[in-house]
């Protein structure tokens, strides 16, 4: 493990390189083409908050800070777990005719992925600017939120790249599993406003990490420090596991890309 | 410089830069071409067994290739040409066996196969350099020497995707013989780009080998690498049937596939 570790950090240059040409082929070179990927996810948010403000009688601006606290992080998730999907099985050339650390590829669709995060929050400041929400210091609690929440990614990244490869139809499962589990999970919905949710709550998984950002956006507190310290050491277990998993089959890879 | 002054020259050295001991390679593939989540399911509830399919791409390979060595590697096509320089270069793990290799060995097999067309030659072999890692702080160095080998002109800051196929066979051999010049690995490499090239790609070649290279060379070119190999390495079905002098292991080979 520690020598793989080693030889990934001896290949970050070229792991660098590789972000780049991702952010190329998507973003066609330009700053156009970078908004153009915010469009969709714009669209998505101006959607849920109108429709969701009017059927839950909140406000606009109240509601909507809500709902773009959990988004942002819930969408940073989702869409590392699908994209990271086609990260080997995308690119046979480096399984087959080149020797490199693979974990590079899931690696770098998590580093494509954290752009975006970046935009969403700029979007957020945004946001609370145009409907003059103030700042509050704990606010900065965010930044720390990355950390469990990247390293997560990063984890989910590793295992779903390599399910992938093994299994060419996990990704459509994938897809499925987490439409499901975006309407399962407290992002739309506030998870104190009904009793018999709870159970449902507590017992996900995704709900401690969306909490991270959600109390100090949402309800302007500081994260509950136990909490942060358990979702930053399970956070380090999930990438420890993916890294594990990632590492024990990749040998076998070239057979099935 | 001719041919024979090259092999007379070069030192008896007797360093061995590649070892391979009983090699190896195993390909095993799902019976029913891409497994899936879905068939898996359907197997276990119908308790069938899915066999998988096995296929030894190479079998009990034992090699040793010494530092200015010349060796070429013939056989049919699916004799494990290829396998054999992937498994030397490290791309793919031997399933059995061990391979040992000391000098700075080439990532890549096929060199062309990750140029990205949408950047400069120029940003292309700062992506080699980085696959070969160079240090940032030698890699100008690097880029003016391929700049000038390649003798790619303006083109070299171009963009690869209005380079003629000519033109990026010149860029993607400049970068392999300078990021790597201890071993070559060579598939085919010399039957592209235009005559003066490819003598110059040669030549470029001989002088590395004098200098203490090996070379691997994969060729169907037999009467090319009669008068190149210090010895050649007969494969068929992933075996090594015969290796030894060229012109012995070539006239079995002629004889034997075609």
């Amino acid at each position: 493990m520690m020598r793989r570790l080693s030889e990934l950090w001896e290949y970050r240059d070229f792991w660098k390189h590789l972000v780049y040409q991702q952010a190329l082929a998507r973003y066609q070179g330009s700053l156009l083409g970078f908004l153009w990927t915010l469009v969709f996810p714009l669209l998505t948010f101006l959607t849920f908050t109108l429709v969701f403000s009017v059927l839950n009688n909140q406000s606009f601006s109240g509601y909507g800070l809500y709902f773009l606290s959990g988004y942002i992080p819930w969408i940073f998730l989702a869409n590392t777990a699908t994209l990271s999907c086609d990260a080997v099985v995308g690119s046979p050339v480096y399984v087959t005719r080149v020797r490199v650390p693979r974990a590079l590829l899931p690696l770098a669709v998590v580093a494509l992925q954290a752009v975006d995060l970046a935009a969403g929050l700029v979007l957020l400041a945004l946001f609370m600017a145009v409907f003059s929400v103030g700042f509050h210091p704990c606010l900065v609690a965010v930044l720390f939120s990355l950390i469990p929440l990247t390293a997560a990614a990063a984890g989910i990244a590793l295992y779903c790249s390599a399910m992938n490869v093994f299994f060419r139809d996990f990704r459509h499962l994938l897809s499925a599993f987490l439409f499901l589990w975006f309407f399962v999970s407290p992002i739309l919905w506030r998870p104190d406003g009904n009793a018999s949710l709870q159970p449902l709550v507590r017992l996900n998984p995704v709900v401690y990490v969306l909490k991270l950002f959600q109390q100090p956006i949402a309800y302007r507190q500081w994260p509950d420090f136990t909490l942060f310290l358990a979702v930053t050491g399970i956070s380090i277990v999930v990438l420890l596991m993916g890294l594990q998993f990632f590492f024990s089959r990749e040998k076998e890879f070239y057979c099935h890309v | 410089m001719s041919e024979s002054t090259v092999k007379a020259r070069r030192a008896a050295s007797t360093e061995p830069l590649v070892r391979l001991k009983s090699v190896g390679l195993r390909y095993r593939f799902p019976s029913d071409g891409e497994s899936t989540l879905k068939g898996l399911f359907l197997d276990s509830l119908l308790r069938r067994r899915a066999r998988p399919v096995d296929f030894w791409a190479l079998r009990d390979v034992t090699l040793e290739f010494r530092r200015g060595e010349v060796v070429g590697i013939v056989g049919p096509n699916g004799s494990g040409k290829s396998s054999l320089l992937k498994v030397i270069a490290g791309v793919l793990e031997p399933t059995e066996g061990t391979v040992d290799t000391s000098g700075q060995m080439p990532p890549i097999i096929d060199p062309g196969s990750i140029v990205n067309p949408m950047l400069s030659g120029r940003q292309n072999a700062r992506i080699y350099g980085a696959l070969f890692r160079i240090p940032p702080s030698e890699i100008e160095g690097f880029l003016s020497r391929i700049e000038q080998f390649s003798e790619l002109g303006a083109f070299f800051d171009a963009p690869v995707r209005i380079y003629s196929s000519g033109m990026v066979a010149r860029l993607v051999f400049s970068i392999a013989v300078t990021f790597a010049p201890d071993i070559l690995l060579v598939d085919e490499i010399l039957s592209v780009g235009d005559e003066h090239f490819q003598k110059k790609s040669y030549f470029k070649m001989l002088k590395l080998i004098e200098r203490g290279s090996l070379a691997v060379i994969v060729s169907h070119n037999t009467s090319f690498l009669e008068g190149l190999c210090d010895h050649v390495v007969l494969l068929h079905q992933g075996r090594v049937i015969s290796r030894g002098k060229p012109a012995e292991v070539l006239r079995y080979y002629r004889s034997h596939f075609s």
